[in-house]
């Protein structure tokens, strides 16, 4: 290879860009963009609430709060005030979350 | 519709107008990432999430140039983020596979063949292609926006936020440098 055509070749590789034309972009473009638009909102949404359970100081603090309440419920019903009857601790519950056993049947008429 | 009323539309959150923007631009999008990063695939990626940062922080733009310049500044910069990642990811899967079972080849990728080129030049652009990979960062950039987006001298030094007389230094610096470098290949295939 003579050093002149040397020269030519690497002016054509120089040069081979000219007359270029812009490459399109793919099909359907607009649609795909909006689906993984609305996907990373989707996500980003769930990941920030995620993020936030994930904090420590949050999530003890939260177990913290629940566990009280139900630190302070049960010793509600387990203290006794000085006149009531003394009642399980089930029944409290019972009587505390409105579960009762209402005697429905009781009401209802016999047949002749 | 002026570019003046399509920003104020993109503020106000205009779906339609945002449409509007994405197909008027997508091309000279795709085709700036593509001409960086090589891949249609990584260029389509590229050129969704620079919409993405058009649409999040169009608030942002403050109007001192065209939108267009503006646009293809966060192309650019997205592409090379874009390189940057997958170098360090194939330092990383060198260093891996130094202490790993896993002893897999590296391979750099093969030609690439830009769409828009000319049939009968197709062999010289991916020889050039892959020299102007070797090319420093900013001489890069400057060089694919002369000559795969035909932009001027000004409109560089815009997206490039460089003066005219940077811009055409650094063009210079990338002619006598993609010159040494196809010497350099022309030496070793004669060895």
């Amino acid at each position: 290879m003579s050093p002149e055509m040397n020269h030519k070749e690497q002016e054509e590789i120089l040069d081979s860009l000219r007359g270029m034309k812009r490459a399109t972009a793919p099909e359907f473009f607009y649609t795909r963009l909006r689906a993984r638009m609305e996907q990373e909102l989707e996500s980003s949404v769930i990941g920030r609430f995620g993020r936030l359970l994930t904090r420590p100081a949050l999530s003890l603090g939260l177990a913290a709060i629940i566990l009280l309440l139900n630190i302070t419920t049960i010793m509600k019903m387990v203290q006794q005030p000085d006149g009531a009857p003394e009642t399980s601790a089930p029944i409290a519950i019972a009587g505390y979350s409105s579960i009762d056993t209402y005697p429905v049947y009781d009401d209802i008429t016999s047949e002749p | 519709m002026t570019e003046q009323d399509l920003i104020q539309q993109l503020r106000s959150g205009d779906e339609l107008a945002f449409k509007q923007l994405v197909e008027g631009c997508q091309d000279m999008v795709y085709n700036t990432a593509l001409s960086i990063v090589h891949d249609a695939s990584d260029a389509e990626d590229v050129a969704q999430e620079v919409f993405i940062q058009v649409y999040r922080s169009i608030d942002q733009f403050k109007g001192d140039s065209r939108l267009s310049t503006w646009i293809y500044r966060i192309t650019v910069t997205k592409s090379l983020d874009l390189i940057r990642s997958r170098k360090r990811k194939k330092r990383f899967a060198f260093i891996t596979s130094l202490f790993g079972p896993d002893n897999e080849v590296l391979h750099d990728p093969v030609n690439f063949h830009h769409p828009g080129v000319v049939l009968d030049q197709k062999e010289q652009a991916a020889i050039l292609f892959r020299l102007i990979d070797q090319l420093p960062e900013n001489q890069k950039t400057a060089f694919i926006l002369l000559k795969s987006e035909e932009l001027s001298y000004q409109e560089i030094a815009q997206v490039m936020d460089l003066s005219v007389s940077a811009v055409e230094s650094l063009l210079f610096r990338a002619r006598q440098n993609l010159r040494k470098l196809l010497e350099s290949q022309g030496g070793q295939k004669r060895k």
